[in-house]
């Protein structure tokens, strides 16, 4: 896998420097050389032994927001590269417990979804958060997710469908953040999919490895992707849709198990992978739901840097604005910069602060009452910064669109 | 005009000519070493970087084969910064004559030259691109040489026990009196001021330029010029040589030298020095050839193709045009025995990785002719010191006994320590250091002794950010600025024009849009 990306990335980078000049971090962060410097740069000076360093300096620093793939003209996967080298450089240095702790969010969901109140109390009192930087190294002042009192599954476990016979069916995964953060979104989706006559099914799954990828726990990621998989092959072999709500999620499958994970058989799976909006847009039938009740108000909306790495477009944005009165602008401001469990480590935290003021800049100039976006910790960082509330484009359209007329 | 005057003058400033300079100036005896360019140009950085072990000429040469061991060694030891002692290995395939590889072992032998065969399949491996017809592999003490390094390695040493140099002059003509040379006419090729320099002794080591020297003496010089072709990739593709272990012949050489490996060569018989144009046919056949070690060779990216002249000397009335039968000896050539002509030595013939030797022969010879008897000390004065090849060395390696300037640079200005030219791992203090050197006369000087513009990118991005960062540096230098980045990219254009295809015609033509859209020089393609 490693010796595929190195010799696919000696070919074809052109050294533009494109990827760089596209590097969110690499912008605020001179400890960053930049992901060709860390990426091909180092690969090819480490064959030398005069030019060989055994890790890249500042390659933690790198996000895995993928920008740099996104912007390079010559397909090389710098992201990917970066990460395993970055994974490499964890792995030899040692994890600390907050990279172990983060790469599992199923793990912390599980407990927190049962204390929900008492954890996202905790998460917000300044001692706390000061004993969790001096113990963990941990962030201090970026804000936490909170934890949703009553996780997805549970609730859609109760729930029941409303699907016409013959019925259609599709497969849904929620994702972490919606499992235990924010339920609203899977509910919106299921039930939106229902006036459509489609039944949801939602397997057992595991974390789609991102955080882990992430925080470097490579093996932990290619655990979680072959388990999923598993789950998934007998639904993909029948041509059931996978639908993802979080964009993080659908990355993952449709690229870095194939990928950066080398594993082989997901590439197949990869056309029934759809970004739900993609998915919803693609139905004829969507539009006579749209002539709904039209959404009322000002939004602005954020484009998270991994959808735009999937290659899906804007589908979310684009449903909206077939029934909001007022155009929802994109805010067009970047990334975020919070990118995952990156913005809750210590050290990170001035780099994410300074990532995001541009969204900041971009909300006060644009003045909305709300923002729309679809990757939960987006959100996060979008509330951070603006203090307003922030929606899933599913939870605004089935509002409207699961009204009982 | 300037007058100057020398006991011993050198022309040429490749490795045969800095190799006598710095034995002459380490025996004390006063030489002054001029060069038509930049010090190793021609064919001693236009090679495949290979120290020989030895081992390729086991079974043709064995004096050529002791020669080369005895060297290989002295040079590791005392010229550590400027070699990399990477080994090397020798590879019979299923195809090959076993026969041949009896004869090679017993003549290696014979050579001392120390031979340990190894596990194909270890070496399958660690290098799955090989191809699967690997049966027997040896390694030798093969290594890599940087010919630039050496050369200037062996003109600042010189240059501190008296020897002196003058680079970018080109010689006019000689001055004879009474069937004697005792002066040479010169001209800067880059400010048109002439040189007038006394000598009792000028020695013609000026590689393929040797007959044109000779000439311009009224003497005659039999050389057969003949051409290398080599292709360099884009990556490192092994960490040791690989020979293919068979009668020398094209295209069995790989060579790991810095971040590129180096395939080679061809050998074609052309009229003079200055054709240095690989053809078509030659880099089909280096693939070709490529191919059988490695199948998937066209997969791999080609940054350029380069060609060195190999001035086989012919002898009085030889006129052998088999080039790999004629002897890469070097012979001395004294023109008082041969023409009748006073003054004039020439020295032809050689190799790199012999050059300490022939200029101890020939310091020896000159002492003699002038009553100065005084042993070489080249092969106990170290060259270079004993630094391991690793990244914390690299600056001290590089620049030997100008590095402390640029270690204190990167010491002190932040800014400094960024790195400028990132396919090879440039700082701009290396930079704006090097570009100060009163031998340094543009950036394609300075490319030579950094390496700035030698990588993947072929100076897209470092070719105007180092005019950049070394403007005020580089305004002194007699050629305008804008100039020198026009040369520079015209010699980048032209080792790349021969393999324009894949990554590289994109790198290219992204390289010829940058600089036509910003600087009207459309990637010195406008110019070749």
């Amino acid at each position: 896998m490693l010796k595929d990306i190195s010799l696919e990335t000696l070919n074809h980078c052109a050294k533009c420097s494109t990827c760089t000049a596209n590097c969110p971090v690499a912008k605020v962060n001179p400890d960053f050389p930049g992901p060709k410097a860390v990426g091909p740069d180092w690969l090819r000076l480490s064959l030398n032994a005069e030019t060989k360093v055994d890790y890249p300096e500042g390659i933690e620093y790198c996000s895995n927001c993928k920008n740099c793939e996104i912007a390079c003209p010559s397909g090389v996967p710098v992201a990917s590269l970066n990460q395993l080298t970055r994974a490499e450089k964890l792995k030899k240095k040692g994890f600390r417990l907050r990279e172990k702790l983060f790469a599992n969010p199923r793990l912390l969901g599980r407990i927190a979804v049962n204390f929900a109140g008492l954890v996202n109390f905790f998460t917000k009192i300044k001692i706390f958060r000061l004993i969790g930087k001096t113990l963990f190294g941990i962030s201090e002042n970026i804000s936490f997710p909170a934890y949703a009192h009553k996780s997805f599954s549970r609730w859609f476990g109760s729930y029941r469908q409303k699907v016409n016979k013959p019925k259609n069916k599709v497969v849904y995964f929620p994702g972490c953040f919606t499992e235990y953060n924010k339920p609203e979104v899977g509910e919106a989706l299921v039930k939106i999919l229902n006036r459509l006559n489609y039944e949801v099914i939602v397997p057992e799954f595991k974390c789609c490895g991102q955080p882990a990828i992430g925080n470097g726990r490579l093996d932990t990621a290619q655990e979680f992707a072959h388990f999923n998989l598993s789950q998934l092959k007998k639904y993909v072999k029948d041509g059931t849709p996978v639908l993802f709500s979080c964009p993080s999620c659908l990355l993952t499958f449709k690229e870095e198990y194939g990928g950066l994970l080398g594993i082989e058989e997901a590439r197949e799976f990869v056309p029934y992978f759809y970004e739900a909006g993609e998915f919803l847009r693609g139905l004829q039938e969507i539009d006579k739901l749209l002539e709904c009740e039209p959404i009322e108000g000002k939004y602005a909306y954020h484009e998270p840097c991994h959808l735009k790495a999937s290659g899906v477009g804007t589908p979310g944005l684009e449903l909206l604005n077939e029934v909001a009165v007022n155009k929802i602008v994109p805010l067009d401001a970047g990334c975020c910069g919070l990118s995952g469990s990156y913005g809750l480590k210590a050290e990170k935290e001035p780099i994410t602060e300074a990532i995001g003021q541009n969204l900041k800049k971009a909300i006060d100039r644009h003045a909305p009452e709300a923002l729309v976006t679809e990757c939960g910790m987006c959100g996060v960082q979008l509330n951070n910064v603006s203090g307003l509330p922030v929606y899933h484009p599913l939870e605004l359209l089935a509002e409207k669109i699961t009204k009982e007329s | 005009m300037k007058k100057l005057k020398t006991t011993v003058l050198i022309i040429g400033g490749g490795a045969t000519g800095t190799g006598l300079l710095r034995d002459l100036a380490l025996r004390g005896i006063d030489a002054l070493l001029v060069e038509q360019k930049d010090i190793a140009h021609g064919a001693s950085s236009r090679f495949h970087g290979l120290l020989h072990s030895g081992a390729r000429y086991a079974v043709k040469d064995p004096n050529a084969a002791r020669e080369c061991i005895e060297e290989n060694l002295i040079l590791k030891k005392i010229a550590p910064t400027c070699v990399e002692e990477t080994g090397g290995y020798f590879i019979e395939l299923n195809s090959d004559d076993p026969a041949y590889t009896a004869k090679w072992l017993d003549g290696c032998q014979k050579a001392g030259i120390e031979v340990r065969e190894v596990d194909p399949n270890h070496l399958k491996r660690e290098y799955p691109l090989l191809t699967k017809e690997v049966k027997r592999v040896f390694e030798v003490p093969d290594g890599t040489v940087d010919g630039f390094r050496l050369c200037w390695a062996n003109v600042w040493q010189a240059e501190e026990y008296g020897g002196r140099y003058l680079t970018y002059h080109q010689l006019e003509g000689f001055e004879k009196q009474h069937g004697r040379l005792t002066a040479a006419k010169l001209r800067s090729s880059l400010t048109g001021e002439e040189v007038f320099v006394e000598f009792e002794v000028a020695v013609n080591a000026a590689g393929a330029w040797a007959a044109e020297v000779a000439q311009l003496a009224g003497v005659k010089v039999n050389l057969l010029q003949n051409k290398g072709t080599l292709i360099a990739f884009n990556q490192r593709i092994f960490q040791k040589v690989f020979n293919r272990l068979r009668p020398p012949s094209d295209g069995d050489i790989w060579v790991p030298h810095h971040t590129i490996t180096i395939l080679g060569t061809t050998s074609v018989n052309v009229d003079n020095p200055e054709i240095l144009r690989p053809t078509p046919e030659e880099i089909t056949k280096l693939l070709e050839i490529g191919k059988e070690l490695i199948p998937e060779v066209l997969e791999l990216r080609m940054l350029r193709a380069f060609a060195g002249i190999r001035p086989l000397y012919l002898g009085e009335e030889s006129n052998s045009q088999d080039s790999r039968s004629i002897s890469r000896d070097f012979v001395i050539i004294d023109h008082e025995k041969n023409d009748g002509l006073k003054g004039l030595i020439s020295l032809v013939g050689g190799k790199l990785t012999t050059y300490r030797l022939m200029a101890e022969k020939t310091g020896d010879y000159i002492g003699k002719l002038l009553g100065i008897d005084r042993k070489s000390k080249t092969s106990e004065i170290p060259l270079t010191p004993a630094l391991a090849v690793e990244e914390k060395n690299r600056i001290a390696r590089r620049y030997i006994v100008r590095a402390p300037k640029i270690e204190e640079r990167l010491k002190g200005v932040t800014e400094e320590k960024q790195v400028l030219c990132e396919c090879e791992g440039v700082t701009v203090a290396e930079i704006k250091e090097v570009a100060r050197w009163e031998d340094t006369h543009n950036l394609e000087d300075l490319r030579r002794k950094t390496r700035l513009g030698m990588g993947t990118c072929q100076g897209l991005n470092c070719a105007h950010r180092g005019l950049g960062v070394a403007f005020t540096e580089l305004l002194e230098k007699s050629q305008e600025p804008l100039e020198q980045l026009k040369e520079f990219l015209k010699n980048r254009y032209a080792g790349q024009k021969h393999l324009l295809w894949g990554e590289q015609l994109r790198e290219a033509e992204l390289l010829t849009g940058l600089y036509g859209c910003n600087f009207s020089l459309f990637g010195g393609t406008d110019d070749v």
